[in-house]
Order: C-alpha cells, then sequence, then structure tokens
C-alpha cells in the first residue's frame, strides 16, 4: 500500500464513517463582500493603522501626484536605483517618467516571452540591489492597514521584498474593510485561481524580528522601511451611495 | 434551613479553625450545620492522578453520605469543583449513580458563594484587624466562577485594609500532584505570589481552597516573608 | 534532536538555575503574554470567533480524508505536486530524493516545527546539502546545535551576548552587542545563500482544500524570500493542517497571529498557489506539498484526544502557562513544549512510555484553556493522559509501588477509622520523620482535627446542658 492508501484508510478507520457529522462546513457570518466602495472613513482607518505598523503613509490626489510624491520620496533616500513593477498602474501614474526624470535607473530586467522569465539569479541580484522597491497594491485592508499584492508576470514578488526600502501606490477605491471581505474577493474555485498570479501576499508594516531577547529589530529579511502613496480617485463619505 | 457541612481531609488534618469558622458563621445565620465524620476525601487526588477506581470508589462513598438531598457546603473549592463538574464523568453507565451525581452537583455549594448567592449575604457584622489580600484559585475562579463573593464578604469587614494583589487570578503552584513531582517549580511559581503579595502590602493571604494556602503558606516561611496565610471563614470568624 | 520527555524534573530544575532563562521567560509573561491579552480585549466578538474557530477544525478533522483529498486535487491542477508521508522516515525520504533528482546544492529553511519533529536537517546534511535555517531565531539555535525552546521564539533562552559570541565563533563576525547589528550582520549572511540557493523548504500554518492555498504566516520575510527565490518549494505539513475553504481561513487568520503575538495580522502573510505562472517573473518552478501523518492518525481515532489536532500552534499556552513561564521549553524534552507539548508529545512520539511524566507537568490551573485559540480542553486531556498512563496496559502500566501507594490510600480514606488511626499515627511519627520531609508542600499539621475538636465540642455542648 502507498503512503496516501495508508494514511486515507487510516483516517477513514479512525473516523468511522456512520457516525459523522453533517458534510457542509459551518457557517461565519463575518465573511461578508464589502457592500459599499471604499468610503474617506476606511482611508482614515487605513492610515491609522499602517502608521502604527510604522509604516510612512502618504496620499495624493490622483496617479500624476502619486508619481510626483514617489520622486520626492526617492530623493529624500537618494536612491540612485529601483526595482519597479512594469504594469499599468506604474504607467498610468508614470513612473518611468518620473524615474528618468530624476536619473534612477530601473533594475528590473526586461520580461522576456511567455513563459521565460528573466535568469533567477539575475533578478533576484538586480533586486537585491536596487534601494527601493517600487510596487502597486491590488487591494488595502483598513482594519489592519495591510497592502495586498497580487503576483502577475509585470508584477513581481521580489519588489516588495528584497529591497531595503518598499514604495506601495495603493488606489483608495482599493481599500477593503477588512481580512475576511479580501478572502471573499479571491477566487473560490482553483481553476480561477490558475488563471491569476500564484501568490496573494499581504503585507501589514516592515519586517521584523524579535528574536534577540525579544528586542523588536526593523528590516531583518525583507524592508525596513514601508512607504504606501494612497492616491484617490473620488471617494464617497457614505457608505450606503457609491461615489 | 439546614446543611451539610463538608470538610475535606485537608482542612480537617491542616486548618480545623477554617471548619469550626465555616461552622460558626453558617449557625449564626440561624442554619442547622450537619456533619458527619463519615466523609473524608471526595476522590479528587485520585481524579486528577489517573486512578479512577479509587476516585470512584471514594465518590460513591461521598454520594451515599449525602443521599438526603440537603444542601452541602464546603470551605474548599476544588473538592465542591470535583462533585459539581467530575463525579457525573466517573458513572457514565452507571444511571443510578449519575443520577445522585447530578442531584449533588446541583445542591453543593462553596462556602463564599453559599452565603452571597444563596443566603444573599454579604455583612457578617466581622471585624478584622490586618492588611488582607485575596488569592483566586484557579478551581474556583476559573472552575467555580468565584471571585466576586469573596471580595464581596471582605468588604463588609470592619478594620480590615483590603490589598488586590497583582496577577491574583494566577496560579499558587501548588497542583496537588504536581507539587509533589516537581517541588522546585512549584516553590518558584510560589515565590511570585508571595512577592506581589508583599507588593500590595498585605500581611495575610486568604482565600477559598485550603491547599493553596498551605502551599503558600509554606512558601512564605521559606523566605522568611512575614505572611501568613488564612482561611476566607476565618477572617469571617474574627481571625 | 533527540528526545528525551521523561527529564522535566532535572531539566526544569537547571532551567531555574538560569538566570538569563528566567529573564527571558518574565519577557515572554510580560511582553507576548500581556500583547495577547490585550489584542483580545480589542477584538469584538473574540468569543464568538474562537467558538467559530473550534467548530472549522472539528469540522475538517471530522472529514479529513474528503478535504485531504480535495487539498490534493486543487494542489495538482495548479500545478503542484502532492506527497503524501506515513511516518518521519518516509517524509525524509522523500525531500532527500526530490534534492537528489533535482540536483539540489542549497537548502534555506523557514521555521517549522514538523521540520523539527521529523528531524529534516541531520539528514539532508548528512547527505552533503549546505542547509540553513534563515528564521533568525532558527538560525541562532542551529548554529549553536540547540532545540527551540518556544513554538514561536525558539531562540528565546539565548541572551545578546550569548549570540554575539556565536556569531563570532561559527561566523568570524566582529564584536557586537547591538541586536540591530546582530540581525544585520544575520541579513547579510543569510542574504547571499537565499541568493543562491535551489531548494526552499517552508512549513505551512494552514493549506486550504477548495483553493490548494498553502498559507504561510512570518514577520521577518525569510519565507517569502525561501518560497519566491528558489526554483524549488517543498512544504511539509502535517495532514491536520487543512481548512476547507477561504471563508474559514478568514477566521482562523484573525486569531493565529493575536493569539502568537498580540498582532492583528503578521508582517507577511503569503497564500501560495502552485508554482510560478507562465511569465511570472518569481516565485519556485516546482511546488511539492509533503502531507505528514507520523502519528496523527492515531490521535484522530481516539475520540476522548481528537482535539489535540485542533492546535494552530499559536504558541499562546506556553505563554500563560505557569509552569512553562518557570521550566522553559527544553524541559519538555521534545520539539513541542509547554501545555500543549504535554498533550502532543505523549500521543506523537515513538516511545509513548518516554513521556509518562509530562503530563504532570501541569498545576492543571486551566489558563491554557482559556487563551486556547480553538478551545481545546488542554486540562482535560492531561487528566485523560494521566488515566491512561496508570491504567492502560497500551500505554505502560505505572511503576508498581506507585500504583500501591495510591490503593493504600485509597483504602485509608474511605475508612474513618483507619484515616483516624493514620491521623494520629502520623503525628506521633513526625518528629522522626520532619527533617527529612523538606520537599513537602505543606506546613505541620494541626494538633487536633476538625473531627475530633467537633466531637469534643458536641461532648461539652451536650455536658453543659447537663443531658
Amino acid at each position: 500500500m502507498s503512503d496516501r492508501e495508508l494514511i486515507l484508510s487510516r483516517i477513514r478507520g479512525a473516523l468511522n464513517k456512520a457516525s459523522r457529522p453533517p458534510s457542509t462546513p459551518p457557517v461565519y457570518e463575518g465573511f461578508t463582500s464589502p457592500l459599499a466602495p471604499a468610503t474617506k472613513e476606511m482611508v482614515r482607518m487605513f492610515r491609522k493603522e499602517a502608521e502604527a505598523q510604522d509604516v510612512k503613509v502618504h496620499e495624493a490626489s490622483g496617479p500624476p501626484e502619486a508619481g510626483r510624491t514617489l520622486g520626492i520620496i526617492l530623493k529624500g533616500l537618494r536612491a540612485k536605483t529601483v526595482f519597479a513593477w512594469s504594469d499599468a498602474v506604474m504607467e498610468h501614474a508614470g513612473i518611468p517618467a518620473a524615474l528618468d526624470g530624476l536619473g534612477i535607473r530601473n533594475l528590473t530586467p526586461a520580461s522576456g516571452h511567455q513563459g521565460e522569465a528573466p535568469g533567477r539569479a539575475a533578478l533576484g541580484n538586480s533586486a537585491a540591489l536596487a534601494d527601493a522597491g517600487i510596487t502597486g497594491a491590488d487591494f488595502g485592508l483598513a482594519d489592519t492597514g495591510s497592502l495586498v499584492l497580487l503576483s502577475s508576470p509585470k508584477k513581481s514578488r521580489s519588489a516588495s521584498l528584497l529591497p531595503p526600502v518598499h514604495i506601495a501606490l495603493l488606489p483608495a477605491s482599493r481599500i477593503l474593510p477588512h481580512l475576511p471581505a479580501l478572502l471573499n474577493e479571491l477566487p473560490q474555485d482553483p481553476r480561477a485561481a490558475l488563471d491569476r498570479g500564484s501568490a496573494v501576499t499581504l503585507i501589514t508594516g516592515t519586517s521584523k524580528t524579535a528574536d534577540i531577547e525579544l528586542t523588536l529589530v526593523r528590516g531583518v529579511h525583507g524592508p525596513g522601511e514601508v512607504h504606501v502613496i494612497i492616491y484617490h480617485s473620488e471617494l464617497s463619505d457614505d457608505p450606503e451611495r457609491p461615489a | 434551613m439546614r446543611v451539610h457541612l463538608f470538610i475535606p481531609c485537608l482542612v480537617d488534618q491542616f486548618r480545623p479553625q477554617a471548619g469550626l469558622g465555616a461552622q460558626r458563621i453558617l449557625r449564626s445565620l440561624g442554619i442547622r450545620v450537619d456533619y458527619t465524620p463519615e466523609q473524608i476525601c471526595c476522590g479528587q487526588p485520585f481524579y486528577k492522578s489517573g486512578r479512577i477506581k479509587e476516585a470512584r470508589m471514594l465518590a460513591r462513598k461521598t454520594l451515599q453520605n449525602y443521599r438526603d438531598g440537603r444542601p452541602v457546603v464546603s470551605p474548599s473549592g476544588s473538592c465542591v469543583l470535583m462533585i459539581r463538574r467530575h463525579y457525573e464523568e466517573l458513572f457514565p453507565n452507571e444511571p443510578h449513580l449519575l443520577r445522585r451525581s447530578r442531584h449533588l452537583a446541583a445542591r453543593i455549594y462553596e462556602f463564599s458563594e453559599f452565603l452571597v448567592r444563596v443566603l444573599g449575604v454579604t455583612d457578617l457584622g466581622a471585624s478584622f484587624n490586618g492588611k488582607v489580600t485575596l488569592h483566586d484559585s484557579c478551581q474556583v475562579r476559573r472552575g467555580l466562577g468565584v471571585f466576586q463573593e469573596p471580595r464581596a464578604l471582605l468588604s463588609r469587614v470592619t478594620d480590615l485594609d483590603f490589598r488586590e494583589m497583582a496577577r491574583s487570578d494566577e496560579c499558587c503552584g501548588f497542583g496537588g500532584i504536581f507539587s509533589a513531582k516537581y517541588p522546585r517549580i512549584a516553590e518558584a511559581i510560589a515565590r511570585d505570589k508571595i512577592e506581589n503579595a508583599l507588593a500590595a502590602g498585605a500581611s495575610i493571604v486568604t482565600g477559598c481552597e485550603i491547599s493553596c494556602l498551605l502551599h503558600l503558606e509554606r512558601q512564605a516561611r521559606r523566605m522568611g516573608a512575614p505572611i501568613r496565610t488564612l482561611h476566607l471563614t476565618e477572617i469571617l470568624d474574627g481571625g | 534532536m533527540k528526545p528525551c520527555p521523561g527529564r522535566f524534573d532535572s531539566l526544569s530544575r537547571k532551567a531555574l538555575e538560569d538566570p538569563h532563562l528566567q529573564e527571558a521567560l518574565r519577557g515572554i509573561d510580560e511582553r507576548l503574554r500581556a500583547m495577547r491579552d490585550a489584542a483580545f480585549q480589542e477584538l469584538p466578538g473574540a468569543e464568538e470567533l474562537r467558538e467559530q474557530a473550534r467548530r472549522i477544525r472539528d469540522h475538517a478533522l471530522d472529514h479529513l480524508d474528503t478535504y485531504l483529498e480535495r487539498l490534493e486535487e486543487n494542489v495538482t491542477r495548479l500545478g503542484g505536486t502532492v506527497h503524501w508521508a506515513e511516518d518521519a522516515a518516509s517524509a525524509r525520504k522523500l525531500v532527500e530524493e526530490l534534492a537528489v533528482s533535482r540536483g539540489v546544492h542549497t537548502v534555506v529553511k523557514g521555521k517549522s516545527m514538523v521540520s523539527e519533529e521529523i528531524g529534516l536537517n541531520d539528514e539532508l546534511e548528512a547527505m552533503g546539502l549546505d542547509v540553513v535555517e534563515t528564521d533568525l531565531g532558527e538560525y541562532i539555535i542551529q548554529l549553536a546545535h540547540e532545540a527551540p525552546s518556544h513554538i514561536v521564539g525558539p531562540a528565546i533562552h539565548k541572551t545578546r551576548n550569548q549570540i554575539a559570541e556565536l556569531f563570532r565563533d561559527k561566523l568570524g563576525a566582529p564584536h557586537m552587542d547591538d541586536p540591530e547589528d546582530i540581525a544585520r550582520f544575520a541579513r547579510e549572511t543569510l542574504r547571499k545563500r537565499f541568493l543562491r540557493a535551489d531548494m526552499g523548504i517552508t512549513g505551512a500554518n494552514f493549506v486550504v482544500a477548495s483553493t490548494g492555498a498553502v498559507v504561510l504566516f512570518e514577520n521577518e520575510g525569510n519565507i517569502r524570500l525561501s518560497t519566491t527565490l528558489p526554483r524549488l518549494h517543498v512544504a511539509i505539513t502535517g495532514i491536520e493542517k487543512v481548512v476547507p475553504t477561504w471563508e474559514d481561513l478568514s477566521v482562523l487568520m484573525q486569531l493565529l497571529p493575536r493569539s502568537a503575538t498580540g498582532q492583528k495580522l503578521s508582517t507577511y502573510v503569503s497564500l501560495l498557489m502552485g508554482p510560478r505562472r507562465a511569465g511570472e517573473p518569481d516565485g519556485a518552478d516546482e511546488f511539492h506539498l509533503v502531507l505528514l501523518d507520523n502519528g496523527r492518525t492515531n490521535i484522530l481515532a481516539d475520540e476522548e484526544f481528537r482535539e489535540s489536532l485542533r492546535c494552530i500552534r499559536c504558541g499562546a499556552c506556553l505563554n500563560t502557562c505557569p509552569v512553562y513561564l518557570k521550566a522553559g521549553g527544553h524541559a519538555y524534552g521534545w520539539v513541542y513544549s509547554g501545555p500543549i507539548g504535554s498533550v502532543l508529545t505523549p500521543q506523537l512520539i515513538q516511545d509513548r512510555r518516554s513521556a509518562s511524566t509530562l503530563p504532570y507537568a501541569t498545576t492543571l490551573c486551566g489558563a491554557c484553556a482559556e487563551v486556547c485559540p480553538v478551545k481545546i480542553d488542554i486540562p482535560r486531556i492531561l487528566t485523560g493522559l494521566r488515566r491512561r498512563y496508570a491504567e492502560d496496559p497500551a500505554w505502560g502500566p505505572a511503576p508498581r509501588i506507585e500504583r500501591g501507594l495510591f490503593r493504600l490510600a485509597g483504602t485509608i480514606l474511605r475508612d474513618r477509622r483507619l484515616y483516624e488511626i493514620t491521623g494520629r499515627t502520623a503525628r506521633r511519627l513526625r518528629p522522626i520523620f520532619e527533617p527529612r520531609l523538606t520537599a513537602s508542600p505543606f506546613p505541620p499539621p494541626a494538633e487536633t482535627p476538625f473531627r475530633h475538636m467537633v466531637s469534643a465540642m458536641a461532648k461539652t455542648e451536650k455536658g453543659g446542658k447537663g443531658e
């Protein structure tokens, strides 16, 4: 018997089929989809929670101002190189142009043909060398101040991980109230997941450890400094009334 | 009203005054108190050591001693918890004893619980001169949910200076057979408790469970700390 | 590590004499525990959430076969491979074969209790692989050749000076005193390993049956690095870690970090669904999930103790346990320590008999059950384990002397006459034994027991009334 058969038969023996309780999982009342779009209150809450986690939060009126804010942050960091996403959000916010203007080099290797990743070592080394990683954020979570990043061909996982500083551009409209709302948004079915990226990453604050005498140290493996630029489209004050 | 006073072995042997206090207080409230010397141990030490045979034997005897249906009151919270919660686990296949276990469980009370919840009494007209703190025994607070009752009773004692200590609800380290198997750890835990009592400025630690108090008394002596322990009934009885 | 769960007494005495360890344990009490308590006070509906989590875990266990098969189907659909390992040796062999067939040289590891449980590192090192633990705490204890002393903070027992010295001796680090410097040095050393690693090995906090996702919580980023940079990712987890859906995960995700460290959410939570998709610039090319039994199905079969498998390894019961907070993690003699260690070790370890004293390493105070996010009734299980060891031949009979003593005590306590004679005799003999009774938990008995006082008073009362 294979280990698989052995384990499954042990489980079936252990559970004695006849007396098993109902097979539908318990319902969680809190698993609700966000009924209303993001509100100013949620932005305020996101900011408060993220700042409590040592994240530097900036707000911008729209994508162009977000690009300018990014420029100011990078100047403040005296960054010479960055490792950035290359998705539409970056273009929209005019990031490539802004970087050119500042004389900052983007180390992100050009992606190859379909299915062909840039050399693993090259990618890792470039990301590790960059002064800052620049990404968008697919969602924000108001009640924990978290960023949610979905991987894709133009959205590397390394950009938010290897450089010492991570700067994320978050559209205010993408802020969800809480974690259950996020999991409700994600595809519930693996067939849909197959069309999406392989990784959903939630980032709440800076990389940290308390492994030495329970003393908090930031930036142990990942970025020790995280900036979020929230950029606004129109937001509703009233959760009942969409903007 | 007429009740049984259950004086378990530890109170009997180590702190009889706690039993006498309980007896006097109940009588002063006009209650007729029966005591049967046939009743010794509820079986708790055996139950907790996995000696179910002996635990059953002693439980059977307890059920027999208190079969007349009257309320049972005891100044020992852990024994009350043993009878209230665990007796029925002992007789899953003996409907008769199971029924009697449940019946007894419904009418056995820890002393302060009986006074405050059943009789509705908090002011006993007692007086006691001293700085007192209360140790919330795990079996009493977590097990029986009794922690306001002793405080309510103490708050009405004239001249008593009550000092709440830090972590009053933390274990004292006794744990029955635990302290016999691992005495050094038991001591170290008790040390913290004594230090918390000292920090609160108390000179007396009281409570509703004699085993904790005896364990703490011993630790206080070991440390040479100016702390003694008194059962709640001893304080309410005037020390 | 070589298990030694029977040495709680001697190891805990040693722990009491280690001032650094005692300081660290006080730190756990004052920080981790306090933060956990505060986090739960702030969480609205915390009790309902715990109850929901309990239901979810029980449901998953009641249908474990169904959910594991669903998980396998979905991981496979996503392009990953599922392996089943019935015991530790089988799991080690699986990983070993993967490493050989894929030409692996360097392995980076994220913190995984299961990998400690199966003793994976020794095996891989013996094969000549370069294996490095990358969680800072795990890295420290790997360098020191020690075992983790806490589920969440494995190196919590070591001081900064001990760590700095270790880094100097083993890595040629300069003299350091500041934890910041020590951490930076580790970051730089380990970053090089990450960049050249071929295989990343992690555990899994949860696996989600309906979506094939492996869920990993961390604060450092080393698990993300281990799963993002190497071309192979192997996740090893116990079969009990499966949850049905995202909906269920959303409950457990709220509870795990709060219970472990008092955080609303860990810094990084990764939901990994299969290997890198075509065109994605990073992530593993191959994803393997190893599902480990290693005694878990025995626990499942045991209705009295089945709920032990609800455990999500948050460590809250350690942080609140008065005994753990004095004895430290090593006293428990195996990978799982604290109250849940005393529950799991006797049930998981090969030589059950060797762990017979662990269920006694508790005062049964109940603090653990109050904080457990999945409401495991730890005191009940520990009492049950004591009974197994005392009564069940399959667990090994208790020492004959002990059995005899309990029988004798039972006989005395049920017979009033015997009890009273014993009391009198003990009082007479006490002066002889007193000097030797240093470990006795109690002060000396009263001169006269209650029962004799009462009968004496009754006589006086009767006499007084002239009856």
